[in-house]
């Protein structure tokens, strides 16, 4: 009889080891995030100084695109925007308020980064190089050459 | 990390108390029978499977034996090997599937002390330590990554991804002798991952002989042994 206890016991703790959810739930969006920082040098020290910009006015779009990433948005002090998955190089056009640049990305794809079993996997991009024309832009700093899910300031725009 | 080093540190301390409460029982005047050291092996099979397939279903499995040698009926050194996998599909039609050989190493000591009343004299109440350890591949399948902006459209399937997983148990049962030589029982285990994977690298979702991948696990197996 008391085998009949054990075997109770049994089927009750693999039953409450039983119960779990499917759903995804965790962060899939890999996005670049960039800053806007202006370089302010003290006329008495001849030090730069870095300091956030809050840009008036933004529009961004993708160079083979027809849609916008932002149309016109006002006071900004950073973007997010996606990278190509399959091509190694992302172009954006970007109108600081009446100013337009272009932004060449050049970048490493991985496919293989891993959220779980529920949400899959997502696209990672590693930061190789970037080029930009400088009507606004004075000079690009790249912080953080990873992107992935975890969100984080990975490039940074100067303008004087 | 710091929970399996806590999980470790634990178990040690119980092992290193189950000792020192044997040796106490050695200064016992020498009225009790005479054990000696070696007692004859006994034959583990774990037949849960038939309890957990029809609960769970298909999506997992997992079949395993033990050896274990009887040394003064107090000390059990145990090698379990056994073969399990998981086949599974996610509502996002994501697929994994699995299936490897894995092996498990440690001991068990017995905590009921042995009467002069024969009828329990071989019926055991234990608690031990194993290292487990399993190779094996896995597949990801149908992993679809869309973009809406730059509309690209990604199906991947990662195939024969290789994996070598550790992990350390802290196990406790009981076995009762139903008729001569044979055994019945259960055992409870809590498992515990050594190391962790890097946030973003491919990790299997089971691994066999551990169960589904989380840090620390509860899985409970039912025996059936056989005494040589």
């Amino acid at each position: 009889m008391k085998l009949f206890k054990y075997i109770y016991l049994f089927v009750l703790l693999l039953l409450v080891a039983c119960t779990q959810t499917e759903n995804c739930t965790q962060e899939k969006n890999v996005l670049m995030q960039i800053g806007f920082y202006k370089k302010t040098m003290d006329s008495t020290t001849n030090i730069y100084t870095k300091s956030a910009l809050t840009v008036d006015s933004i529009w961004v779009m993708g160079l083979g695109t027809d849609s916008l990433l932002y149309s016109k948005k006002t006071s900004i002090k950073s973007i997010n925007v996606p990278l190509k998955k399959t091509i190694e190089q992302t172009d954006y056009i970007v109108r600081f308020n009446n100013t337009t640049d272009t932004i060449s990305i050049f970048h490493t794809n991985n496919d293989r980064y891993y959220i779980s079993l529920e949400c899959g996997t997502v696209v990672a991009h590693s930061i190789d190089e970037i080029v930009s024309t400088g009507h606004f832009i004075d000079s690009v700093s790249i912080i953080n050459r990873d992107i992935n899910t975890t969100n984080a300031e990975n490039i940074q725009i100067y303008h004087f | 990390m710091q929970r399996t080093y806590k999980f470790i540190i634990f178990s040690l301390l119980l092992l290193i108390s189950v000792l020192s409460a044997n040796a106490q029982v050695k200064t016992v005047p020498k009225d009790t029978v005479f054990t000696p050291l070696y007692n004859g092996i006994r034959l583990d099979v774990d037949i849960s499977p038939v309890f957990k397939t029809l609960l769970s279903g298909n999506e997992t499995f997992s079949y395993e034996a033990a050896i274990l040698v009887n040394l003064k009926r107090k000390y059990f050194p145990v090698i379990e090997m056994g073969y399990a996998g998981a086949d599974k599909t996610t509502e996002n039609n994501i697929g994994f599937k699995t299936n490897g050989i894995f092996g498990r190493a440690g001991i068990d000591f017995n905590l009921m002390k042995s009467k002069n009343n024969k009828k329990n004299a071989n019926n055991l109440f234990f608690v031990g330590a194993r290292l487990g350890f399993a190779n094996f591949k896995y597949d990801l399948t149908n992993v679809v990554i869309t973009d809406d902006y730059w509309k690209e459209n990604l199906t991947m399937n990662y195939r024969d991804e290789s994996s070598s997983k550790m992990w350390f148990e802290i196990v406790a049962g009981i076995r009762v002798e139903i008729t001569k030589n044979i055994f019945m029982g259960w055992t409870v285990r809590n498992k515990n991952l050594i190391g962790e994977d890097q946030i973003g690298t491919m990790s299997p979702w089971y691994i066999p002989g551990f169960g589904k991948t989380t840090g620390s696990a509860w899985t409970v197996n039912y025996a059936i042994g056989y005494k040589f």
